[in-house]
């Protein structure tokens, strides 16, 4: 297969900058695609060529496929990448770029396909022995049928709305006396926010973490995985912290699960970087989440334990050629990734627009930023208002985590309000040291993690004084 | 000098005085002395003016047009000036000037009228912040420069007056 010589990324922001930083360093030219709000982005300055897709927000520009393919056909682009989010898992532009001879950078369109239904999905690598969570999706939605189910599967039980998502039609039934009242208000949410009141059933994990196994496979049939990500830490189902290797995680349950998430890869026949989640119990039972069939956000921590670039793996796969290594590489140290948004902790993390008046962050060996913003940029209410992503490397997790709380609280935001002190608190607290928290740890925590160090009247008496030092009477200063 | 600032709950207002720096919150009053806060100002870091604290902390700080952000011990804020205080804005001068970008929303006084110390003559609306400008000194309006819905930038002219000697009783 011919080399890739030209790649447009099909992104924005941070994602696009990460992209374009390996291609550089594989001698690939770039092209950006941008909407209105974006020209003068980082990313666009970045790239070789920039390509204007109008448009604001995101479905006028970086989601409108046919837009995108047109950018592709102007600029010469022989490869695609999608970044992760927007176009990463659309199955109609990965075959619409096939049939213009343009090659997707990722997965087959049949296994993105069979990864993109929650249910099929499950069936799928169910079938290829991967375990799931224990649960009924039958056809009948009789009481009595519940009853019977529920009591096989064993209390607590998830009532979930078949059309769901976003927490919208769950219920948590802990017996049999709860059994028919649970169902019956979770299909009545669920018809009134769906308009349809299909409920199955799951067994409830009970203080759950989210480990993920990032996997790799090539056009030669070879897969293996890159090690696991626990990505426990999350606020309303967005992950807010990411590590590797995961804390108390025994080597056993380690192995088990990772022969389980190349499993769930060899199911589907998978090309690519793609990562299994997994939702693992306080006694070590583990069941298949979903696949994300892309490159995710949290990859750096796998990229700084292994030293590996996955960008230019997918781009190597892409072309054809086999993955580097058939198995899996040694894992050094520890490393942790947060996410900086513009977002006000004290609003319920309402998105903060507006103009970066100062951004700086701590330079040393151990740390990586990813970023797509600088001093002077604009946060839009159009797209995402992430910041950057912070990840810090340590000899040991104790160490990783001292130096990602001294790297957080140097870093400084001046404009949009941020999370940056949530997030300081946040991997500051005993239980996230320990490594026991789960996926309900944040949102059983938010008071105290969202309380003030600083007493308003010394941020106040400190305001007056600089703001009076404008009239040259620093006292200081003489 | 008394400076007024915007807060979550009121405005709030701070006077300095020498190193001494007293903050009204709502009804407490709180007194700060600089001298046992402030060990010297740092060379400039990154563009950020950078100042050494008596605990050896550094507390870096960047003034926009009319708001100040501060990051000190791993905290960032910032403290909008809500409406300026008479003393500040004009002290004697004739010309009241805008204190920001901004647009007039509402004039509340003619050519001719007289007011006194602190009564409002002109309200400007930015960043959907109404601002009272305040007349600095007992006055007579001279000129009105703008008009109701104009956008004005800083430092603008907005009114001119003069000054009336108040009666000593």
């Amino acid at each position: 297969m011919k080399p890739i010589q030209k790649i447009l990324i099909a992104n924005r922001g941070e994602i696009a900058v990460r992209v374009i930083r390996t291609a550089k360093k594989m001698g690939i030219k770039t092209v950006a695609v941008y909407s209105d709000p974006d020209s003068q982005s980082l990313f666009v300055l970045s790239a070789d060529e920039a390509y204007p897709l109008g448009g604001t927000d995101a479905r006028s520009s970086y989601l409108n496929v046919d837009k995108v393919i047109e950018a592709c056909l102007a600029t010469g682009a022989d490869a695609v990448h999608p970044g992760y989010g927007f176009l990463s898992e659309n199955t109609d532009f990965a075959k619409k770029l096939e049939q213009n001879g343009i090659r997707f950078i990722g997965p087959k369109p049949h296994s993105i396909e069979a990864m993109g239904d929650k249910i099929g999905s499950r069936i799928l690598v169910a079938k290829s022995g991967v375990p799931v969570v224990p649960g009924y999706e039958g056809q009948s939605q009789e009481m009595s049928i519940f009853k019977k189910e529920a009591d096989n599967i064993g209390y607590p039980v998830m009532a979930k709305a078949s059309a769901g998502g976003g927490g919208k039609g769950m219920r948590r039934i802990n017996s049999p006396d709860d059994l028919e009242s649970g169902i019956l208000s979770a299909k009545r949410e669920a018809m009134s926010a769906f308009g349809d009141d299909r409920i199955l059933l799951e067994k409830y994990i009970v203080n759950p973490r989210h480990v993920e196994f990032q996997i790799f496979g090539d056009t030669q049939g070879n897969i293996i995985h890159l090690h696991e990500r626990d990505c426990s830490l999350q606020r309303r189902h967005q992950k807010v912290v990411e590590e590797t290797p995961a804390p108390n995680f025994p080597s056993s349950l380690k192995s088990k699960m990772a022969e389980a998430a190349v499993m769930a890869g060899k199911a589907v026949q998978y090309e690519g970087a793609g990562t299994v989640e997994f939702i693992l119990g306080e006694s070590g039972e583990f069941y298949f989440l979903e696949m994300n069939t892309r490159l995710q956000v949290e990859h750096p921590v796998s990229e700084m334990t292994t030293g590996l670039d996955l960008v230019e793996w997918q781009i190597r796969v892409c072309q054809g050629e086999p993955l580097p290594i058939l198995q899996t590489p040694p894992q050094k140290g520890h490393a942790v990734e947060v996410r900086i948004y513009a977002e006000d902790p004290k609003e319920g993390f309402l998105p903060s627009i507006g103009k970066i008046h100062h951004l700086s962050f701590p330079t040393r060996e151990d740390l990586r930023i990813d970023s797509g913003v600088v001093t002077g940029s604009e946060i839009t209410m159009y797209y995402d208002p992430m910041i950057a992503k912070l990840i810090v490397w340590g000899e040991d997790r104790e160490t990783a985590i001292q130096r990602l709380v001294e790297c957080l609280s140097e870093t400084i935001v001046f404009g949009p309000k941020t999370n940056l002190q949530f997030l300081q608190k946040l991997v500051s607290t005993k239980e996230f040291f320990q490594g026991k928290v789960s996926t309900h740890y944040i949102a059983d925590h938010e008071v105290e993690l969202l309380k003030e160090n600083t007493k308003e009247e010394l941020k106040l008496a400190l305001a007056g004084l600089f703001f009076s030092s404008k009239q040259n009477v620093d006292p200081w200063m003489a | 000098m008394d400076f007024l600032f915007e807060t979550k709950s009121k405005p709030t207002s701070v006077h300095v005085s020498g190193n001494r720096i007293r903050v009204r919150l709502e009804n407490q009053t709180f007194t700060i002395d600089t001298d046992s806060l402030i060990e010297g100002l740092k060379p400039k870091d990154q563009n950020l003016v950078t100042v050494q604290m008596k605990d050896g902390s550094l507390l870096r700080f960047l003034k926009t047009r009319s708001e100040i952000f501060f990051h000190w011990k791993g905290e960032t804020w910032n403290a909008k000036l809500a409406e300026r205080s008479y003393e500040v804005a004009g002290q004697t001068s004739p010309e009241i000037k805008s204190p920001m970008p901004g647009k007039v929303v509402q004039i509340s006084t003619a050519v001719g009228s007289e007011h006194g110390l602190g009564e409002t003559l002109l309200i400007l609306e930015a960043m959907k912040m109404e601002n009272a400008i305040k007349a600095p000194y007992p006055c007579r309006v001279e000129e009105i420069r703008k008009q109701q819905g104009e956008l004005v930038q800083q430092d603008e002219v907005l009114l001119i007056l003069h000054r009336i000697e108040v009666e000593k009783t």
